[in-house]
C-alpha cells in the first residue's frame, strides 16, 4: 500500500513536469514567433522605404541630369555671354615654338 | 490518476497527431502542387515589365536624349459616377476640352488613357481632386533636352517604337529588354521581388557629332534664314581621314519632345533628313568630279587648255554657261576657278561617256552610303544610265544627275583622303554590357593620291582666284567649290527658277581635318558666291578656332 503511494506521487510529478515544461516550450516558442514576426515586419518595412528612396532619388537623378543638359546648353549659355557684352574673337595668333635649342649663346 | 486514464490521454494524443501527420501529408505531399499553385495566385502578381531605353549622347558627352520619370492620367468610365462634373473639373486642370474628355467618360470602359505626360502642377491639381475613377500611372518618357538641336538626326520615339535618325535606326539596341516582374503580396502590403532592370536596361549611343560644332552650323542656317531667307538648307561636316559626321545640320528643324504637334500632312516632311532622304542636283559642285575622271585618266591635266565658244551642241540642242558667257581659251583650273559648263563637257569628252559612267560609279553615286541612321535614300539615275550623249555632257557639269548630299560628302572625301573613299558614319559607340566602337572603313580607292594632290591645288585655285572667295579663311589654304544648280519640275520636264545653292570643301586644303558641305535652298541670292560660300568660310574659321588648326602662311 505504502509503496502504491509513493508511485502514485511519483507519476504526479512527473506529469506536472511534463505539463509544466510543455507550458513553457509553448509561451518560449509563441514569444519567439511574436520576435521573428517582428522582425520580418521590420526588415519588410525598411526594405519597402529604401527601395521607395531608392526610387524618389533615381527619379530625381534623371530629372537633374536633363535639367543639367538644358542649363548647360549653348543656346543657354549663348544668352548669359550676350549679357555679359564679350567681344567676339577675331584672329587667333599661335606662337611659334622653336624645336630642340632653348637657349643658344 | 489511474493508468488507463494516462493511456487514454496518451493515446488520443498520438491519434490526433497522427492524424494531423497525415493531413498534413495529404495537403503538402499529395496535394502540394495544387495548394502551392492556388496560393502563387492568390499572393503574386505578375506583370511584364520593360528595361529603361539607352540614351543617346553627343560625342563630348551631351545628352541628345534620356529617360524621364513622369505620370500619366488615366480614367475608369465605369467608375466615375457623375460624369459631367468630372470632365468639367478635368477639363480645367489639363487644358483639354470638356466635350472631348466627356466623350471619352461615356465610354463603357475600364481603363482610358486622357494625357500622356503631366506637369507637377497637373499632377498636384489633380491630387488635390481625388475625384473617382480618376487615376495617375507612372511611366517613363523620353526626353530630349537640347530641343530642336540635331532633330532630324536623333529622330524621335512614338509609343514604344523610334522613328527616323538614330532613334529609328538603333531602336532593337536602344530598347530595353522585356523582362517579368514578381510581386509577393504580404499581409503587410506588397513586397516588390528584386529584379535587376540595369541588366535589361537598352543600349547607350554616343554620336560622332561634335555639339559645338553642331551648334554653330544650326546657327547659320538660322541667320541664312534671316538674311537670304532660304526655304530650306542643310549643312553636313565630316572628318575626310575617318568619315566620321562631326555635324548634321538642317533648317528647319522641329521640337522632338512635341513630334505630334507636327505630325500633319504640311509639316510630315520636317522629320526627314534631307541630307540622306532627299536627292537633288549638285549643279557646278560636281565639277570637280568630272575633273578627277579626266585627270586620272591622264586626258588633262590642271594646264591643259581649250576655247570656249559659250556654248556646246548636241543634236541640235545647245548647252550655254551660266548668264551664256564666253571665255575664250581658258586652262582646266580656270574651269573650276569661273565654274564654266563647256569646260566640264570638254574635260567629259576627253576621256567619253563609257569611263565618265565607270567613274560616277566609282564614286558610289550609284549606291547608298549605309551611313547610320533610318530611311537613307538614293537614286539610280535611270535618265544617266540610258546612255544619251546629252545627259553625260550635263552630267558633267552635275545637272541631271542626281544624289543625296551624303553621297556627294563621300565622294569629297575622296578627294580630301588621297583618294580613298570613307564610309561616313555618324555612331562612335555603343554602351552595353560591353563597349562596341566604330572603325572607319574604307571601301575603296577611286583616284590615286597625285590625282588627289592636283584636285585639290585646282580648287585651293577656286578659293583663292575664283568664285569661292567668300569661303576663303585668312592664313589657310581651303579646297572647295561652289554650285548653283536649277530646281527640276517635279511633274514635267525643265527647270524652275528656284536654285539650289552649295558650297563644298575641306580644310586645311593638304592636310584635311574637315569637310564641309553647305546646301541652300532656293536662297535671295543670285549665285552661291553670295550664299553658300560665305557660310562655308564662317564655319571653317568657327572650326579651325575650336580645333586650334595651326595656320598654313602667315
Amino acid at each position: 500500500m505504502k509503496n502504491r503511494t509513493f508511485n502514485i506521487n511519483q507519476s504526479a510529478r512527473k506529469i506536472n513536469h511534463f505539463w509544466s515544461l510543455g507550458l513553457f516550450l509553448i509561451f518560449a516558442l509563441f514569444s519567439f514567433y511574436i520576435f521573428q514576426l517582428n522582425e520580418i515586419t521590420k526588415g519588410m518595412e525598411l526594405v519597402k522605404n529604401y527601395d521607395k528612396e531608392l526610387r524618389k532619388l533615381s527619379e530625381e537623378n534623371k530629372l537633374l541630369e536633363i535639367k543639367f543638359s538644358q542649363l548647360n546648353s549653348m543656346a543657354n549659355l549663348g544668352l548669359l555671354v550676350e549679357k555679359l557684352n564679350f567681344d567676339e574673337t577675331g584672329k587667333i595668333d599661335y606662337i611659334k615654338i622653336p624645336e630642340g635649342v632653348v637657349a643658344t649663346k | 490518476m489511474s493508468n488507463w486514464r494516462l493511456n487514454l490521454i496518451f493515446f488520443l494524443f498520438v491519434f490526433f497527431g497522427l492524424a494531423i501527420i497525415g493531413r498534413l501529408f495529404y495537403l503538402q505531399a499529395l496535394k502540394g502542387d495544387y495548394y502551392r499553385a492556388i496560393a502563387h495566385g492568390q499572393q503574386k502578381t505578375i506583370k511584364k515589365v520593360n528595361g529603361e531605353r539607352g540614351r543617346i549622347f553627343f560625342n563630348g558627352g551631351q545628352i541628345l536624349a534620356a529617360n524621364e520619370e513622369g505620370k500619366f492620367l488615366y480614367i475608369s468610365p465605369k467608375e466615375i459616377e457623375d460624369k459631367e462634373e468630372t470632365a468639367k473639373a478635368i477639363s480645367g486642370i489639363i487644358n483639354f476640352s470638356e466635350t472631348a474628355i466627356l466623350e471619352k467618360i461615356k465610354r463603357d470602359d475600364y481603363f482610358k488613357l486622357l494625357k500622356p505626360k503631366l506637369t507637377v502642377e497637373e499632377i498636384n491639381s489633380l491630387k488635390k481632386l481625388n475625384l473617382k475613377g480618376i487615376y495617375l500611372g507612372d511611366s517613363l518618357f523620353r526626353n530630349y533636352p537640347q530641343a530642336s538641336m540635331a532633330s532630324q538626326v536623333v529622330g524621335f520615339l512614338s509609343g514604344e517604337r523610334g522613328q527616323y535618325g538614330v532613334e529609328g535606326y538603333y531602336d532593337e539596341r536602344l530598347k530595353g529588354k522585356g523582362g517579368l516582374m514578381e510581386k509577393l503580396r504580404t499581409p503587410w502590403g506588397y513586397l516588390t521581388s528584386s529584379i535587376d532592370r540595369s541588366a535589361m536596361r537598352g543600349d547607350d549611343i554616343w554620336l560622332t557629332i561634335n555639339y559645338n560644332i553642331q551648334f554653330r552650323a544650326e546657327g547659320l542656317l538660322q541667320e541664312a534664314k534671316k538674311n537670304l531667307d532660304i526655304e530650306s538648307g542643310q549643312i553636313i561636316v565630316m572628318e575626310p581621314s575617318s568619315g566620321k559626321i562631326l555635324a548634321l545640320a538642317n533648317f528647319p528643324n522641329f521640337d522632338p519632345n512635341q513630334y505630334q504637334k507636327y505630325a500633319n500632312e504640311e509639316k510630315f516632311a520636317l522629320f526627314q533628313n534631307s541630307a540622306i532622304q532627299k536627292i537633288f542636283e549638285p549643279g557646278s559642285a560636281f565639277k570637280p568630279i568630272t575633273m578627277a575622271a579626266a585627270l586620272e585618266e591622264g586626258r588633262i591635266t590642271p594646264q591643259t587648255t581649250y576655247v570656249d565658244e559659250g556654248k556646246v551642241q548636241f543634236n541640235g540642242r545647245n548647252l550655254f554657261n551660266f548668264a551664256k558667257k564666253k571665255w575664250g581659251e581658258r586652262t582646266m583650273t580656270e574651269v573650276l576657278e569661273k565654274s564654266i559648263n563647256t569646260g566640264a563637257v570638254f574635260a567629259e569628252r576627253q576621256i567619253g561617256d563609257e569611263k565618265f559612267l565607270k567613274y560616277i560609279e566609282l564614286f558610289k553615286f550609284f549606291e547608298p552610303t549605309g551611313v547610320d541612321l533610318e530611311g537613307e535614300t538614293f537614286s539610280i539615275n535611270p535618265g544617266l544610265k540610258k546612255g544619251k550623249e546629252i545627259n553625260f555632257a550635263t552630267a558633267a557639269f552635275g545637272q541631271g544627275i542626281e544624289m543625296t548630299l551624303l553621297q556627294l560628302s563621300r565622294a569629297f572625301s575622296a578627294i580630301a583622303n588621297g583618294g580613298k573613299i570613307m564610309n561616313p558614319y555618324i555612331v562612335e559607340k555603343i554602351v552595353g554590357s560591353n563597349v562596341t566602337e566604330r572603325k572607319p572603313e574604307i571601301t575603296s580607292s577611286v583616284i590615286s593620291a597625285k590625282t588627289a594632290s592636283q584636285l585639290t591645288a585646282m580648287l585651293v585655285s577656286v578659293v583663292e582666284n575664283g568664285y569661292g572667295k567668300m569661303a576663303k579663311v585668312p592664313g589657310y589654304y581651303i579646297a572647295g567649290k561652289t554650285g548653283t544648280a536649277q530646281v527640276p519640275y517635279e511633274n514635267k520636264k525643265g527647270y524652275s527658277d528656284k536654285t539650289i545653292q552649295s558650297f563644298i570643301g575641306f580644310g586645311p586644303a593638304f592636310d584635311p581635318k574637315f569637310l564641309i558641305l553647305v546646301k541652300l535652298d532656293n536662297p535671295k541670292a543670285r549665285t552661291a558666291e553670295y550664299s553658300a560660300a560665305p557660310i562655308f568660310g564662317d564655319l571653317a574659321k568657327y572650326i579651325i578656332d575650336y580645333l586650334e588648326i595651326p595656320p598654313d602662311y602667315e
